[in-house]
């Protein structure tokens, strides 16, 4: 039984991956980082059985009865206490799929793992290990071949030395002893989550394989240890069980769970109206158990689903099960009028006198903000891009800029700018809104921007204000002023320095005036009384 | 139709008499106009067909200095002629004549007037006209057309000088001058060359950007949303805890978020301890409240609005929030560090997945985007979770836009907030460039006049 090439592509992204680019029958995917099993397309196999109805319900994991044993000593608890483990034996694996099972295991180790700190795995070649494994703790000074190289080293060489060891070592500065997985004849399999060694390493002649997995916790190992366990199986793999004990170690149950569901609540949040019958059906092609049983329906949930959390959960499979592309939007009956405080007031004014309206980024950087009379204060930690260090003080730098880039362009230049910038008062960041506008070209002159000034705050919303002399910078001496109104200090206006104008290699003469908006409206009442 | 003519046009016709011949200069100093706006009027004028060429530019002579020597003392041939008539000796006529004897003699005796009788001339005919007598009685002071002036005349050493004479033109007919006249007593406007280039005009506007956001703005407060507003600088809680967005989460490392260094932002949590609880059960590990105090620069407005449904606890609600966020990222023509969002929620009793895909096709369909289709995807704060696929028509392709799911229990159940919550968010700059037809997202913040004062307004 199969599907044409063409049913599966299209069918791909209801499964909830995302097509990244397609190559005539080739499609490369994206899985989203709740659906580790879809990290292989043996996995994403199994989905696409569910909903082209070729198998549905729960994928059974078969495993055998434990043949082997695995030890985990009492010193593990304080460096690393969690392990579990499965052999899955009888199949050879090509390189192509070699490759995927690494791929899914570094995306294992990225993900739930969190770069291997809460979650490491091993992969080995089971005929090399001679059971039962002992899982415990050695000094420093132990030595044993790590993969990637044929000769012994000390433990503290292979964390100095090694690419692994070097990447990792740091999840392990704090322990004098180091975890490990030992064989009967004390021979290394694996030092979690560092590496293995280089004697249990996975070739393509390798028939049988025991998989590792260690951390802090029963839920997260076991969670991660049933993925690979599915993906195993799926890919041809006998699984059968390793005897675990030691600490709070257990031989992995990897047993579904079992999650009672109301089909008329998935009904209400998806908008639908379906039976139980039919809710069942749909969980199933989600290959999920279920069994309708009187009002309820059960639900059996595989191990290796650590994304189902609870009921809400379920519902994404009812829906996923039923087809998102089958659900027909309806649109909620609007109820009252909505409404904003936003007003594009002071947008039409300065619009209407004239002036271009720019955006810049909240986040600028040293040089600008500097240069621009701004001394830059808050500063972001580890920046990637060197433009965006420092949240912006003042509007102004950036207005700079912006007419420093348009020089080539026909002046005069008029612009303005209506945006956040950012202060500190007592430790504490603070956020207000201003508005700035340059004004560039030959003869540009104060008495210009002051007139501005008052069309936008006089004339348009009735505030008076005093002009009184203000020397600061990025402004030429004895030729700038405090914006006042009554007693309250709300902005300055003045005449670029030539310095300034130097420093972003402007010619033109600009002037300036900049403004807190929320000082005007939050005011308002009191300035125009005034 | 009437032909539009130019005041500088009519300057010149009203200047003009029928059958009279005007050169361009004459012309302008007639009309009192520069002599370029006069030749730029007379092109007009010529190719309206009001003036003709009267005639073409040609060359103009006047008397050199020898000429003018000859006009006073008279030619020397006429001169020699007259002295060998008079019987005066050979000897002092040379005297007399000094350098004209010479080119005299010659001219005489090619002539046929003389002959030479060892050095005596002897008169053969004397000619009843001197030919370039003639020539030389024109009215040299005002220049002579040089077609009048014979070879001889002209090939005299020094005794012509030429330049050349503009052309001159002439009214087609009187009707021409009658109606300049009759224009000239009017009082309505006169027309213009509309067809003439002009200098640029650049209109002020606001950024086109911040037109998008203004339009999906209005669009949610049309669909009945209240817009909601909050810091940029968040506590760790709201933009990533209260959405169950574990600690040691990837997407709250430094390499993606910009955690705001030496600050304080109050953290203003509401049931923490519940949040926590939360947490160490489902992620299994030990919620950090100093983790939660973490100023951030908000990585979506999430946190906007869950606070809000979180403060307010609503029955019903449709709110909307719409700023700036951020990702600790290198900028590229796809991504920036710094982009608007627009995020919105639903509360109340009744409402389902299908409304929630309702709200977004509505959306799209009134911001212009009419081929909508939902995919499921994965939110940590929402379950079930969709993205929306719009389709780009220019680039001939589905792209992702908005998110959506409803709030997970996970995330409502600890904030106390009851019954579904929808929500949804995504980026404005991507409807922006599909509106602006934008290739690099960067060109918003680039702030150039050439692009600004040249996108249109209007699709």
């Amino acid at each position: 039984m199969g599907a044409p090439v063409d049913t599966i592509r299209d069918r791909l992204p209801f499964l909830g991956l995302d097509i990244e680019h397609q190559d005539g029958d080739a499609v490369s995917v994206e899985y989203s980082p709740n659906r580790f099993d879809y990290s292989t397309e043996f996995g994403i196999a199994l989905g696409l059985q569910g909903i082209l109805d070729i198998h549905t319900g729960m994928v059974k994991m078969e495993i055998e009865p434990a043949q082997y044993n695995m030890r985990v000593h009492d010193s593990v608890s304080s460096v690393r206490p969690s392990i579990t483990g499965i052999l899955a034996k009888g199949h050879t694996l090509d390189d192509y799929t070699i490759r995927q099972l690494i791929y899914m295991q570094e995306d294992l180790h990225h993900g739930p793992g969190r770069r291997r700190q809460r979650v490491a795995i091993g992969i080995h070649d089971a005929d090399k290990i001679q059971f039962p494994l002992l899982y415990t703790t050695v000094g420093r000074d132990f030595e044993f071949a790590p993969l990637g190289s044929t000769d012994a080293m000390p433990i503290h060489d292979i964390m100095a030395k090694t690419e692994q060891g070097m990447q990792y070592g740091h999840l392990a500065q704090n322990h004098h002893s180091m975890p490990i997985i030992l064989d009967k004849n004390c021979t290394t399999a694996s030092m979690p989550p560092i590496i293995n060694s280089s004697h249990t390493e996975v070739t393509s002649s390798t028939r049988n394989l025991f998989v590792d997995v260690t951390g802090f916790n029963q839920a997260d190992v076991e969670g991660v240890l049933s993925i690979i366990a599915v993906t195993l199986q799926t890919a041809g793999y006998t699984l059968e069980h390793v005897d675990i004990s030691g600490g709070t170690n257990r031989t992995p149950p990897l047993a579904p769970r079992r999650i009672s569901f109301d089909h008329t609540m998935s009904n209400r949040i998806l908008g639908l109206d379906m039976s139980m019958e039919e809710t069942t059906q749909c969980i199933k092609r989600a290959r999920l158990g279920a069994v309708a049983d009187y009002n309820k329906i059960m639900c059996i949930v595989p191990p290796y689903r650590m994304d189902i959390l609870g009921v809400m959960d379920i519902v994404e499979e009812v829906a996923l099960g039923y087809g998102i592309d089958k659900i027909i939007p309806t649109m909620p009956g609007i109820g009252a009028a909505g409404g904003t405080d936003i007003t594009t007031a002071l947008g039409s004014t300065m619009t209407g006198l004239g002036y271009t309206q720019v955006m810049n980024s909240c986040l600028s950087s040293d040089t600008i903000l500097s240069q621009g009379g701004s001394a830059p204060k808050i500063l972001v930690a580890n920046p990637k891009s060197q433009s965006h260090t420092v949240l912006r003080g003042a509007l102004l730098p950036g207005l700079m800029e912006n007419l420093s880039h348009n020089i080539h362009e026909p002046y005069p230049h008029r612009l303005y700018e209506y945006g956040v910038v950012f202060d500190m008062e007592g430790g504490a960041i603070t956020e207000h809104t201003h508005l700035a506008c340059v004004t560039a070209y030959k003869d540009s002159t104060y008495s210009e921007a002051k007139s501005i000034l008052l069309a936008v705050l006089y004339s348009n919303m009735g505030i008076k204000i005093k002009t009184p002399p203000y020397n600061v910078a990025p402004y030429e001496m004895g030729q700038s002023a405090r914006i006042m109104s009554g007693t309250q200090q709300i902005g300055h206006i003045g005449v670029i320095s030539r310095k300034c104008r130097q420093a972003f290699k402007i010619r033109d003469d600009i002037v300036v005036s900049g403004w807190e908006v929320e000082l005007i409206f939050d005011n308002k009442d009191s300035l125009t009384a005034s | 139709m009437d032909s539009i003519y130019h005041p500088l046009e009519d300057a010149i016709i009203l200047h003009m008499k029928i059958n009279i011949s005007y050169t361009i200069p004459e012309m302008a100093k007639n009309a009192g106009i520069e002599t370029d706006q006069a030749r730029r009027a007379t092109e007009w004028l010529l190719q309206k067909g009001d003036i003709r060429q009267s005639s073409p530019p040609r060359q103009i002579l006047y008397l050199g200095p020898e000429g003018q020597r000859a006009k006073k003392d008279g030619l020397p041939e006429q001169r020699l002629m007259e002295l060998i008539r008079s019987g005066m000796p050979p000897d002092a006529i040379r005297d007399i004549l000094k350098s004209d004897w010479g080119p005299a003699v010659g001219i005489c005796r090619k002539n046929n007037w003389i002959r030479m009788d060892g050095g005596r001339p002897i008169i053969i005919h004397y000619p009843d006209v001197i030919p370039d007598h003639t020539t030389l009685q024109l009215d040299w002071d005002n220049g002579v057309d040089a077609d009048r002036v014979g070879r001889s005349f002209s090939k005299r050493p020094g005794f012509v000088a030429s330049r050349m004479s503009p052309a001159s033109y002439m009214l087609s007919s009187g009707e021409i001058l009658k109606q300049a006249i009759q224009r000239q007593n009017q009082d309505t406007p006169r027309g213009m060359n509309v067809e003439a280039d002009v200098a640029a005009s650049y209109a002020a506007r606001t950024h086109p950007l911040y037109d998008i956001i203004s339009e999906i703005r209005e669009i949610f407060v049309t669909l009945g949303f209240d817009e909601i507003h909050g810091s940029m600088v968040q506590p760790s809680f709201w933009n990533f805890d209260a959405l169950f967005t574990p600690q040691d989460h990837p997407a709250r490392e430094m390499q993606d978020t910009f955690y705001v260094r030496d600050v304080r932002v109050d953290t203003n949590p509401i049931n923490p301890k519940d949040v926590a609880k939360i947490h160490n059960e489902c992620w299994r590990y030990v919620w950090d409240y100093d983790v939660a105090t973490k100023p951030v620069l908000r990585t979506h407005n999430t946190c906007v609005t869950i606070r809000h449904l979180a403060l307010t606890n609503p029955q019903n609600a449709r709110i909307f929030s719409l700023g700036r966020v951020f990702r600790n990222e290198k900028p590229s023509y796809k991504h920036l560090v710094e982009f608007h969002q627009v995020e919105g929620v639903v509360v109340g009793p009744n409402v389902s997945l299908r409304d929630l895909m309702g709200i977004q096709r509505e959306f799209y369909n009134k911001i212009g985007l009419k081929r909508v289709k939902f995919w499921p995807t994965f939110f940590p704060y929402t379950e079930p979770s969709l993205q929306s696929m719009v389709y780009n028509e220019r680039l001939g392709k589905w792209v992702e836009l908005f998110g959506m799911g409803i709030f997970r229990p996970e995330v409502t159940g600890p904030l106390g907030i009851k019954g579904p919550v929808l929500a949804w968010g995504g980026g404005i700059e991507r409807i922006a460039m599909m509106r602006y037809q934008l290739d690099d997202v960067r060109e918003f913040y680039r702030n150039g006049l050439d692009w600004l004062r040249g996108v249109p307004i209007y699709r």
